[in-house]
């Protein structure tokens, strides 16, 4: 039942939303049902832990072997509690934003939500298309209506990138699907399937593709930068915290244990994409003038990173995946913030243009040290622990023999990060004063709130991630099972 | 007597329409066209008397066919020919070339 | 046997009587335009209602009449099809002098269209093709002093009278062979000659005719922007659903022989018809005109699910057809308020749309997603199957081609959605109000649209009543 709410409450209050005339009592509504969400989200993480709470199987399209089924196991507990929690947090940080027609703002905000729930939650691959291009379209509409100046052509790009590669992913289900023997949607008849070495290879492109343009891997990464610039802020933070991790999802969910001998042999390719483009988004992001794009690219070289850990295959880097998902989206949501605030604040999101922010403002210095610390993974912050697990996963990795060589090009990427944060908080918050940031105002109200909580979160995620890594514990070691069972059945 | 074998009268039934066909496509004007189309019926009618006579002369599902193609036929050329009145009413002539209203 | 001959045909009867009734209406003294339409969408409703209570099935007249629960679904769809165009061209008709004319012609291409899905003996399907198509040309004839209506009246006739021709000689030829014209005798006899196939190869243009499958499409775009909106929506659902329904049956049953055949000849037409929809729909301004290749690329697409030659594929195809109904008609009642009150049916003059009319965007988006097959809408589910049953025969070409078209589509969809949304106009169309009977109408659609596909229900049972292929 839980895991039922946990789609209808987004999905019932952003239809509803359409009909709020009012912006005061739109704001309000989006936010009650976020919050709605959120308490949900912590009961199913918590206390309603019966299988019957967990689990929601109805009879759908049965003569075509699909049924409306959801499921909320480790994986799914994670993902959604990121997004429950995400949600009033961007919500309440960008209220003070204005947006023409904010009745269809937060209808589609909440309707993404409501998408995004349901990929993960899905347990049947027709259901998980249909929740997958669901998520899509509001977004889409959230960057054409309310982003910046370059939105149109930006938005088509990101609209041809993904819808053509989640129609690959398409003719890819399709092929499973005809390849069970009882025709049927379901994820466990998918992952019953013993396909050849052969069809597992171009199946796993097929569905690979989709996922590595959503996250984005390092060649279909083009659409993302323009992407995070142009969308409003609010998009913008669902894009980075939320909607990255539908493809980091995706793989974890549908393609490492359905294809898993192609993930085996194509490992080794896409841990080097995955490195490439770490080391590639790194340093482009050390060039950046325009905060946004840094932190864009910033995120490319965090997801880089989750992407060769997947394809390491070891338990330890697993946890750190899954860990890591939680806290880079909690990060990111701050770091956009931060820019939020410097943009609004000046007018502009040019790092040259900045400087010595601190001495007026020092509770938005505090906070965006810290946020920075998370960001280069230091320890005591969250990420460190993403992070640690994740490099501890790709050295001890068996799969691969680069293992020593993708490791070592990866931690650079924690020097790298060090480099461009820190040179983005030396630019904002030190040096001389600019004509910009001469009346510089300290931060109050809402913004500073939603900044502590996220502070918080994430120096109590770096000291004690225990309540994180028990979540996805037993997820990890039966996503494993899966895995090697495989690879032994090759042997 | 010899009869005619069934091929010449295919041939013929044939012929006509491709005739039918030809005059369709080349000409422009209007009752010309319509004309064009009663070749390919008139075929098409040939074909089933033929057919009937010579294949299957117990049954009558040909003959039957070929009166009620004869009968709608005679409907759709008067609807055609209402509406060519029409045509000739709005744009004062009945050439397909005059008809310019609609392009790509 | 009288019985069984009121139980059958109750859906022919009705409409006969319906016919009747306006006939008796015509005669009497003169009323006015409002009460005329009035008793018409009363009987009309009373029709879709009446055609729900009951299924029957059973065989008429030696075979030339049969009906089983499919077919009187398939009729159902077409009678609340017909019920929601003439709701939505109340606003047009309302100030037209010849309104009992214009219901007497399209019930009567309705009765047509019954007798043609009802069929039983190739006879019986022209006679109900032909029933169905002439006074559909008088109809698209109906702005008698509009220059474009009488061209594009003079352009179906002669390319609905064209593929009849070609039809009838594809007939003839399937008689030589086959000796007999009744269609549960033919599939024992069709043995794949080289005669029987060039006499399918005939029927088949003229099906591509009527359901306006490339390279047969030249007529569509002209008719459909010339012919008044509520005949042009009534040709492209009524009418091309009608065909479609037969098509599938006659192909699923009657050439069942032919099979390997026709999916070689509709693999490469559905790629023709998809692209050459496609390509053209990018660049029209003309509203209807972009509607009418919107449509042959949706046919396209229908094409691919015959393809499949399963229950899953004539399933899907009678799903969609439902869904399209709802999903165009929602689209055409916008198009055709919007043309009835300021005669503006440019794609340009929708910029800005959403200021003064916000309600009418929304159904237009909703409708234009539900074309593109975006979710949630019920078009998605409908495209899904299509490629669903496409897919069962390994093709996968045919849908990888069909699903990267699909991305070409949702361009073209959203280039509107985005001008009535985002475009700035200085001056938009003015604020419409909307009567009372359009307004049911496209509401009917747009809740048609948004529950049809996630109320699965409809899909189980249409399935059900196909029988396996």
């Amino acid at each position: 039942m839980i895991v039922l709410l946990l789609f209808l409450v987004p999905l019932i209050g952003g239809f509803l939303s359409f009909f709020i005339k009012n912006d005061k009592t739109v704001r309000t509504w989006a936010l009650l049902t976020s919050v709605i969400t959120l308490l949900i989200s912590i009961a199913g993480n918590t206390f309603a832990h019966s299988p019957g709470q967990l689990h929601f199987s109805s009879s759908w399209l049965g003569s075509l072997g699909s049924s409306f089924s959801l499921q909320l196991d480790g994986l799914s507990q994670i993902l959604c509690l990121l997004t429950a929690i995400s949600y009033p947090l961007i919500l309440v940080s960008t209220w003070r934003s204005s947006y023409k027609t904010a009745n269809n703002f937060f209808a589609l905000m909440l309707l993404t939500q409501a998408g995004l729930m349901g990929v993960f939650l899905a347990t049947d691959a027709l259901l998980f298309y249909f929740f997958w291009e669901l998520a899509l379209v509001p977004m889409y509409f959230l960057c054409s209506g309310w982003g910046g100046e370059r939105r149109i052509p930006v938005t088509f790009k990101f609209f041809i990138y993904t819808f053509t590669a989640s129609v690959l992913m398409l003719i890819g289900l399709l092929y499973l699907y005809f390849q069970t023997p009882d025709r049927s949607f379901s994820l466990q008849s998918f992952y019953a399937l013993k396909l050849s070495n052969d069809t597992q290879s171009w199946v796993f492109w097929l569905l690979f593709l989709a996922f590595a343009v959503k996250m984005p891997v390092f060649p279909f990464h083009t659409w993302q930068p323009d992407t995070y610039e142009q969308s409003p802020t609010a998009a913008t933070m669902v894009l980075s915290a939320i909607m990255v991790k539908m493809g980091v999802y995706g793989v974890i969910r549908w393609v490492l244990p359905v294809v898993p001998i192609a993930a085996y042999s194509w490992g080794d390719v896409v841990m080097s994409l995955s490195v490439i483009g770490i080391i590639y988004a790194s340093i482009i992001a050390i060039q950046q003038d325009d905060f946004k794009r840094l932190i864009a690219y910033s995120s490319i070289a965090h997801i880089g990173l989750m992407s060769a850990t997947l394809f390491a295959e070891t338990k330890i880097g697993y946890q750190g995946v899954m860990v890591q998902m939680f806290n880079h989206g909690i990060n990111i949501l701050g770091l956009w913030i931060i820019v939020e605030l410097i943009e609004r604040q000046f007018g502009t999101r040019k790092l040259s243009q900045l400087g010595g922010v601190a001495q007026k403002a020092p509770a938005l210095a505090i906070l965006f040290v810290i946020l920075a610390f998370a960001n280069i993974s230091l320890p005591l912050t969250n990420a460190f622990i993403g992070e640690f697990l994740m490099f501890s996963g790709i050295w001890s990795s068996t799969v691969t023999h680069y293992n020593i060589l993708f490791t070592v090009l990866a931690i650079l990427s924690i020097i790298l990060a060090a480099v461009y944060t820190l040179t983005a908080v030396q630019k904002v918050l030190y040096g001389p004063e600019s004509s910009i940031t001469e009346g510089t105002k300290d931060i109050h109200g809402n913004e500073k709130m939603v900044l502590w909580v996220i502070v918080i979160m994430v120096v109590v995620f770096g000291v004690y991630p225990q309540p994180l890594l028990r979540i996805t514990d037993g997820f990890v070691d039966l996503l494993l099972n899966k895995i090697n069972v495989a690879h032994l059945f090759v042997k | 007597m010899e009869t005619v074998p069934l091929t010449h009268i295919l041939f013929v039934s044939t012929a006509l329409f491709c005739i039918g066909m030809y005059g369709l496509f080349t000409r422009r004007n209007l009752i010309t066209m319509l004309m064009a189309i009663e070749l390919i019926l008139n075929s098409v009618n040939i074909n089933f008397v033929a057919f009937n006579k010579y294949l299957y002369p117990y049954k009558l599902d040909g003959i039957f066919f070929v009166i009620f193609i004869i009968t709608i036929a005679a409907a759709e050329a008067a609807v055609a020919i209402a509406i060519i009145i029409n045509q000739y009413r709005t744009h004062q002539s009945i050439d397909v070339e005059d008809a310019t209203e609609l392009k790509f | 046997m009288l019985n069984d001959f009121f139980i059958l045909m109750k859906q022919e009867l009705t409409i006969a009587v319906i016919i009747f009734i306006l006939l008796f209406l015509k005669l009497g003294k003169d009323r006015s335009n409002e009460t005329i339409m009035h008793v018409v969408n009363a009987l009309l409703l009373f029709n879709v209602i009446f055609g729900f209570i009951g299924n029957s099935q059973g065989i008429l007249f030696n075979e030339m009449y049969r009906t089983n629960p499919l077919m009187v679904l398939e009729k159902n769809i077409l009678s609340l099809a017909m019920l929601i165009i003439s709701m939505q061209s109340w606003s047009w008709l309302k100030t037209h002098k010849h309104v009992i004319e214009f219901y007497l012609l399209l019930l009567s291409t309705l009765l047509g269209m019954f007798f043609m899905i009802s069929g039983g003996t190739l006879l019986m399907f022209y006679l109900g093709l032909e029933l169905s198509t002439i006074p559909l040309a008088a109809a698209a004839n109906f702005n008698l002093t509009k220059r474009q209506s009488s061209e594009a009246a003079m352009k179906l006739i002669i390319s609905s009278a064209f593929s009849s021709g070609l039809l009838l000689f594809g007939i003839s030829m399937i008689y030589g062979t086959t000796g007999t014209l009744v269609f549960s005798q033919l599939p024992q006899l069709l043995t794949n000659t080289p005669l029987q196939i060039f006499a399918f190869i005939l029927l088949l243009a003229g099906f591509a005719f009527k359901i306006s499958v490339a390279p047969f499409h030249l007529w569509t775009a002209d008719v459909y922007e010339g012919a008044p909106v509520a005949v042009t929506s009534y040709l492209s659902v009524v009418s091309k659903g009608a065909v479609l329904f037969v098509f599938v049956s006659v192909l699923y049953t009657v050439f069942k022989p032919l099979a390997t055949a026709w999916y070689n000849m509709l693999f490469i037409l559905s790629l023709l018809t998809i692209i050459t929809g496609n390509l053209f729909a990018i660049r029209q301004d003309n509203f209807k005109r972009f509607l009418a290749f919107s449509s042959i690329a949706q046919v396209g697409f229908i094409l691919i699910g015959i393809t499949g030659s399963s229950q899953t594929g004539s399933t899907s195809v009678i799903y969609f057809v439902l869904i399209y109904v709802f999903s165009n008609l929602a689209a055409f009642g916008v198009v055709s308020l919007v043309s009835a009150l300021t005669g503006k049916e440019k794609i340009s003059d929708y910029k800005s749309f959403y200021k003064t009319n916000p309600v009418l965007s929304w159904i237009l988006t909703i409708a234009l997603f539900s074309l593109a097959g975006v979710p949630p809408t019920a078009g998605f589910f409908g495209k899904f199957f299509l490629l669903l049953a496409g897919a069962s025969k390994g093709n996968y070409l045919l849908i990888t081609i069909a699903s990267l078209n699909m991305i070409i589509s949702f361009y073209y969809y959203l280039r509107i959605v985005k001008a009535i949304f985002m475009d700035p106009n200085e001056q938009p169309i003015a604020k419409i109000t909307i009567p009372v009977f359009p307004r049911i109408a496209l509401y009917a659609c747009v809740i048609g649209v948004l529950f049809i596909g996630l109320f699965s229900y409809v899909y189980e049972y249409i399935h059900s009543l196909n029988s396996p292929f």
